[in-house]
């Protein structure tokens, strides 16, 4: 489940209007458009040529793919922020091919054989990139097409490729070097800075709500957290959980905290308005 | 002096006026525009603030403006957030010791 887990399920990709049916995967390529959140977000609409991407006048809208007048032409593919499209062509008799955009290096080269990889990152198999493009208008986005193993066309969206190295697996590292770093934060979580800027521990937090501050006004009250230079936009979220978990209620039951302007902050000599004002103020 | 100057995705670093910036009595090259931590980072100084109640060193941290971590005093002005501060020739910055204190200004 996107927000339990952060990947989609194919039951909810089913359900969003980019996925082009079973019934048009079965007899042609065509993009399907695995976007499932509603943010202000478009560039997919003004990317097809055909026009088979709608996202409508309200730009919060799901795009919607028309599978008819999708050409499967992945011109979309490199124009998501999100990554989120792909063309899936599902129609061959001995593979299916998978075209994703990659934003990794080193870039595969047409030909190579890369390890197939699902929504979750879980290896599957292996695959053939077919075709690689980088073409200016995807940005710097290249944009490869996979043959993956037949039956495999809806599920493998990713690749990885040989001599890309996680930082976990270089040999050597998995120690960094302490030299030149600062000291590193404390073993024990009850010390760990929630508010850093009052510099209140999850233990005092965690004493105030005991002691019934059970909103995030009353826990700034008692210990000062959100009341430092960045007014609680970095503790706000942390203290309602840390209430929540106390409680044992959701998170959506606790109080926020009051929001008053100014939004960012302002120093109160700008409110006085002396010509002495720095620029940087204003 | 640690930058990429030649970035995978974003490209080669653009061109920019090479500056002289004072940091804590110490004159240091910068890239005019540049974030003040920017150019801190570059030449490997990390600490940007000394904390008011613990004394702990402070510095980057949300990096766009939005925690606080990394302010100093920049001109005689505390508190400055040098994340998002642009470089400009001849710029006088101190760490900050707690929330700092009003200097003299330019």
């Amino acid at each position: 489940m996107l927000e339990r887990d952060g990947y989609l399920e194919i039951e909810e990709i089913e359900r969003i209007p980019g996925f082009p049916g079973r019934e048009a995967l079965s007899r042609k390529k065509v993009a399907i458009l695995e976007c499932a959140q509603e943010i202000p977000c478009d560039p997919c609409e003004a990317a097809c040529p055909r026009g088979a991407i709608t996202v409508g006048s309200r730009i919060t809208n799901l795009p919607a793919i028309d599978p008819e007048r999708c050409t499967g032409c992945g011109t979309c593919v490199a124009r998501c922020p999100g990554l989120a499209i792909f063309v899936i062509d599902l129609t061959k008799p001995d593979h299916d091919v998978v075209t994703m955009p990659y934003e990794y290096l080193p870039l595969p080269e047409a030909g190579q054989e890369v390890a197939c990889l699902d929504r979750r990152g879980a290896m599957l198999g292996s695959g053939r990139v077919k075709r690689i493009s980088t073409a200016k208008a995807n940005d710097r986005t290249a944009v490869v097409t996979v043959e993956v193993p037949k039956g495999l066309g809806m599920e493998v969206r990713a690749i990885r490729v040989n001599g890309r190295v996680l930082a976990g697996e270089l040999e050597g590292v998995k120690e960094p070097s302490k030299e030149g770093l600062l000291p590193q934060g404390p073993e024990d979580p009850d010390d760990m800075l929630i508010c850093r800027c009052e510099e209140v521990t999850r233990k005092e937090i965690i004493e105030a709500i005991r002691e019934g501050a059970v909103t995030v006004d009353a826990v700034k009250r008692r210990t000062r957290a959100g009341m430092g230079l960045c007014q609680g936009r970095n503790c706000g979220k942390t203290v309602s959980r840390l209430i929540a978990e106390e409680l044992g209620k959701p998170v959506s039951s606790v109080p926020p905290a009051s929001k008053r302007p100014p939004v960012r902050p302002v120093k109160l000599s700008v409110f006085a308005a002396g010509e002495d004002v720095p620029d940087d103020d204003k | 002096m640690k930058r990429i100057s030649d970035h995978p995705i974003l490209g080669p670093l653009p061109e920019a006026r090479e500056v002289w910036i004072t940091v804590d009595g110490e004159r240091l090259q910068a890239r005019e525009g540049e974030p003040i931590l920017a150019a801190l980072l570059a030449h490997g100084i990390h600490v940007q603030n000394i904390s008011r109640k613990k004394k702990a060193p402070r510095g980057l941290f949300c990096g766009i403006g939005r925690c606080t971590g990394c302010v100093m005093t920049v001109d005689g002005v505390p508190n400055v957030r040098t994340c998002v501060t642009p470089v400009r020739d001849g710029m006088v910055i101190e760490t900050q010791e707690g929330l700092g204190k009003w200097g003299d200004r330019k």
